[in-house]
Parts: structure tokens; C-alpha cells; sequence
């Protein structure tokens, strides 16, 4: 479903002191499979994201999405790739001026989908997501996870093989961090959809039991079977977000 | 037809989101097109004016005392040149006439030995011909003299201002749709600095450049036309106005009615309008989208 291949994305590799975001890379994601991407920030967890939805490119090696080779993806095929993916960031990406329904609609809009599918597809989603009550809210009248989950809904609205999240429960307090965690579940498991997923949410990563791809300064550091992904205290301060180093003990922080 | 109602939808709903932008990019298209407009309506009247006097440079052509008809008649078939609108023959007698009357003298004395010969009165279709023809016809045998041989350097002076005026147009008007185009441009511009979030989420969902473009065009379009409306519709009452109150002298330098000018003026800005807001928002998506794409 998914392959990377000895991959190496490099921001500015113009200029003199580049750094790679990602330094040979080889990674296979079968269908159906659910990895988590845990490591420190700047590990290349959203590189590597990045690269699945062609935000970014690889300046080596390869990527192969769904039997296609996406190294060099021309412009053009951008959108035809990614109309396979479902993409859910922490920030949400919903429009305020926009309700629930037609958040989610707007993603087939865009596609060019015929009304009469629209009106099929959009309830089903947001049913999935158990929003249907709130499908007239507003972003601002819905709390956070709602918003979440809308996001979601809108990412498998057209039922894609894969499906991206980038910190998905970044922005939600644990337990409405678990409700989500366990819709992504569902959705793995009735839709049988590939899960990438970003994430410093360390009781998610331990609850859902899947793959765990460990990352740190752009490589692979531990790739365990689910259930396996061994504990100690780096990984402890790997799995915390970012904002929370600011209030580490220096010498951790500096260690 | 879905897909066009989308777009629609989707470019009216901005203007009305951002309304306050809206209004700024209407009202500086208006103004831009305004004076636009004020300055073809200006360079039309300034050319029409100068252009009634080039009109009035009709040639004269004095033949030979005494010629025979046929050879007057090969003259006057000589004169039917295609540059020539009109040719009149006006015998030596009725030009005798003609003569005593603008002079108000009497002219019985002058009859039995006439000065005057035979003239051709020569309409041009263009008054840039004038030198051309009178040229030609001054080498041929039996022409006498052309009258207006005097008026020369009034010719040389009207045909240059003309000539001036109109390079001088075409060259305002390029600077002048140049600058209009940078404001659209500008304008489209923040509007797509506005929806960039919009534009993400459609990125991220696979809708293609060309879908994404649409709705920016329409809203180009919009802000085109409508300040274009405006600034046609200020235009057209003010000169109606000006027109209607002006001086004899006024209208001599102004000479085109409203209802010659006007409409074409309204079209031209149009046309002008959303040529500019399409091309405007064109040229900021394809600078815009490129620092968006996710």
C-alpha cells in the first residue's frame, strides 16, 4: 500500500548547511495496517506525511503510494493522488463561515461530486463520526472534539484508502483525546483503511496496540510489532509535545 | 452546471464575506476606470475637434483661363482620384460671383474680361491626404493654381497635432490599463491572502488548480464590471450635465453629443473592466496559489 525506500527529503538542500528532514528512510505499510509515528519534534513524522500527500519531495530514493510511484509526481497528478488520502491535522482545518454538513460537503464540491451523491455521502459521514445531531453547528458552536471530528468526517467523506493524521489529538483533553482514537479504530476496522498517523499522545499510542515506527533526526530508530514498542526514559520525553518541554527540568532539557 | 453554480456560489459568497476588501477593490477599480474613461472621453472630443478643423481642408483648383471643355473635363476625371470625396466644377462666372458677393463690390465691370478661370472644388475623404493630392494635381497640365496653397503651415500644424494626439492616446492608455491592472491584481491578491485556508482544504482534498482558479476569476470579473458600471454610469452624468450647461466655445472643444460618445465609452470600460478583473486575478493565482500549495 505504502513504500518508502532508502527516501531523503532535505529542506533548502541549496543551501550550504542543510539538514535532511528525512535520511534514508525504507518503510512498507501493507492495507489495512495502522502505524503511529512517535519521535521528538523535528524527528520527520510530518516529513514523512508530507511526502505521502506530495507536500513535499524527496531528493532521494522512493515513495509508492497504492501502486503508484510518487517520487516525482508531476503537478498535475497532485490532486489525483490525493483524492485518495484522507488528511486530518491537529488544528482542524474547518471553515468558520461554514456548518458542520457543509464542511464536510465542501470536499465534494471541490471534486465535482453530483448533488444527489453529496446529500448520500455527507449524512454517512458525519453518522460515522456520530455528528448527524450537530450537522447544522457551526465550528464555533461545536467544542473541540466535535471540530475533530467533523475534520475526520470530511477526510473519509469519500471513503479513501488512506487515511494521513498529523497530531489528531493534539488539541483535545485525554478523554475527548480517546473518543477519537477510537473512531479512528472503527473506521480502520470497518473500512479496512490504511492509518498513518503522527503523534505525541503516548496513552493512544498505548491503548490502540498497533505498529510503532520510532523516528529521530530523520531515521528510523525502532519499528516494533504491535504491542512490542519497548519503554524507557528517552522515549518517555520523545512522547511529550512539544510545548511541554518548556516546562522540563533544564537538565533534561538540556541532556 | 452543478460545478458553475458551485463557482458562483462560492465567488459571491466571498465578495459578501470580505465585504470591506469587496468595497475597496470595487471602489479603486472605479476610480481607476473613472479616469480612464474621462480621459478617452477627453482624447474623442480634443481628436473630434481637431478633426472638424482638418475637415475644413478642401482644395481649390484654379484651371487655366480660357481652357477647352474636354480638357476641363480630363482635369475633372483626373481630380476623381480615390482619396477624393467630392469634386465640383465651378465655372469662371459663378466664381465671379461668388467672388463680388463675399466682397460685396460690383462685379458688372469685371465680366467682359473675367480674371478668374474655371475652379474644381475638391472634398478629401482624409484630411491626411491633403498634401498628396494637391501634389499631383498641382502637375497637372491646365491647373492653374490651388488655392489654400497658404494655409500650408495651418495644415502641416492641425495634421501634426492630430498625428500626436493620437500616439499620445494610445500611450496613456497603455500606462493607464497598466496601472489598473496592478490594482486589481493587488486587490485579487489580498482576497486570496484571505481564503488561503479555503484554498488549503481544497488542495488537500484533490480539487485541481484550474477548479481552485475559477471562482477567483468570476470574482475578478465581478470587481471589473461593477466598478466599470459605476465609473460609466459617473461619467455618463457628468458629461451629460456638461454638455447640456456648456458655452457655444465650450462645445466647439467638446463637440461630441452624449448620446455619440457615451455608449461606446460605457462599452469600452466594460469590456476594459473585466478584461482587467479576469487577467487581474488570473496573474495574482498563478503568483498567489504558488506560495499556498500546501
Amino acid at each position: 500500500m505504502i513504500d518508502f525506500k532508502n527516501v531523503v527529503v532535505c529542506y533548502e538542500p541549496y543551501k550550504a548547511h542543510s539538514v535532511a528532514s528525512l535520511d534514508g528512510v525504507s518503510l512498507s505499510v501493507a492495507r489495512g495496517e495502522w502505524v503511529f509515528l512517535i519521535g521528538p519534534s523535528g524527528a520527520g513524522k510530518s516529513s514523512l506525511l508530507r511526502l505521502l500527500y506530495a507536500g513535499t519531495r524527496a531528493i532521494g530514493g522512493s515513495v509508492e503510494v497504492d501502486g503508484r510511484d510518487i517520487t516525482r509526481i508531476k503537478p498535475h497528478q497532485i490532486p489525483t493522488l490525493r483524492r485518495k488520502l484522507g488528511i486530518v491535522f491537529q488544528d482542524f482545518g474547518l471553515l468558520a463561515d461554514k456548518t458542520a454538513w457543509e464542511n464536510v460537503a465542501f470536499a465534494l464540491r471541490v471534486l465535482g461530486v453530483e448533488q444527489k451523491k453529496i446529500v448520500r455521502y455527507v449524512p454517512r459521514a458525519l453518522e460515522t463520526v456520530g455528528l448527524n445531531e450537530r450537522a447544522d453547528a457551526y465550528p464555533h458552536e461545536l467544542s473541540g472534539g466535535e471540530q475533530q471530528r467533523v475534520a475526520i468526517a470530511r477526510a473519509i467523506v469519500n471513503d479513501p484508502p488512506i487515511l494521513l493524521a498529523d497530531e489528531p489529538t493534539g488539541n483535545l483533553d485525554p478523554q475527548t483525546a480517546r473518543e477519537v482514537g477510537e473512531l479512528f479504530a472503527k473506521i480502520n476496522a470497518e473500512h479496512n483503511t490504511t492509518i498513518v498517523m503522527a503523534t505525541h499522545d503516548r496513552s493512544l499510542v498505548d491503548r490502540m496496540e498497533r505498529r510503532v515506527v520510532r523516528l529521530r533526526e530523520g531515521q528510523i530508530v525502532t519499528d516494533e510489532t504491535p504491542g512490542t514498542y519497548g519503554r524507557d526514559d528517552e522515549l518517555e520525553l520523545e512522547m511529550l509535545p512539544p510545548e511541554a518541554e518548556l516546562f522540563l527540568p533544564w537538565e533534561k532539557n538540556i541532556g | 452546471m452543478e460545478q458553475f453554480q458551485f463557482w458562483t456560489r462560492e465567488a459571491l459568497d466571498n465578495v459578501r464575506r470580505n465585504r470591506l476588501m469587496s468595497l475597496v477593490a470595487i471602489s479603486t477599480v472605479t476610480v481607476a476606470l473613472f479616469i480612464l474613461g474621462a480621459f478617452f472621453l477627453s482624447i474623442s472630443n480634443l481628436r473630434a475637434a481637431v478633426g472638424a478643423q482638418t475637415q475644413k481642408l478642401d482644395l481649390i483648383v484654379v484651371l487655366d483661363k480660357g481652357i477647352s471643355a474636354q480638357r476641363r473635363r480630363e482635369i475633372f476625371d483626373a481630380a476623381r482620384m480615390p482619396q477624393v470625396k467630392k469634386v465640383d466644377i465651378v465655372m469662371a462666372s459663378q466664381a465671379l460671383e461668388k467672388y463680388g458677393r463675399e466682397m460685396k463690390m460690383p462685379i458688372e465691370d469685371l465680366k467682359a474680361a473675367n480674371p478668374l478661370g474655371d475652379e474644381l472644388h475638391i472634398e478629401l475623404r482624409n484630411p491626411d491626404d491633403f498634401f498628396p493630392v494637391r501634389d499631383y494635381l498641382t502637375k497637372i497640365k491646365g491647373v492653374e493654381s490651388i488655392q489654400n496653397a497658404d494655409t500650408d503651415n495651418v495644415a502641416q500644424n492641425l495634421l501634426q497635432i492630430n498625428r500626436w494626439l493620437a500616439i499620445g492616446a494610445v500611450i496613456s492608455l497603455a500606462v493607464l490599463s497598466a496601472a489598473i491592472l496592478l490594482i486589481i491584481h493587488n486587490a485579487i491578491r489580498l482576497t486570496l491572502f484571505a481564503r488561503r485556508r479555503e484554498i488549503r482544504i481544497m488542495q488537500l482534498v484533490g480539487a485541481t488548480n484550474s477548479f481552485i482558479r475559477v471562482p477567483f476569476l468570476l470574482e475578478g470579473l465581478f470587481y471589473g464590471f461593477v466598478g466599470a458600471a459605476i465609473a460609466a454610469l459617473g461619467l455618463g452624468i457628468i458629461y451629460g450635465v456638461a454638455q447640456a450647461n456648456a458655452s457655444q466655445l465650450a462645445r466647439e472643444i467638446m463637440p461630441l453629443s452624449p448620446s455619440a460618445i457615451l455608449v461606446t465609452c460605457a462599452g469600452l470600460l466594460l469590456l476594459a473592466g473585466m478584461i482587467f478583473g479576469g487577467l487581474g486575478a488570473w496573474i495574482s493565482f498563478q503568483n498567489g496559489s504558488k506560495n499556498l500549495t500546501v
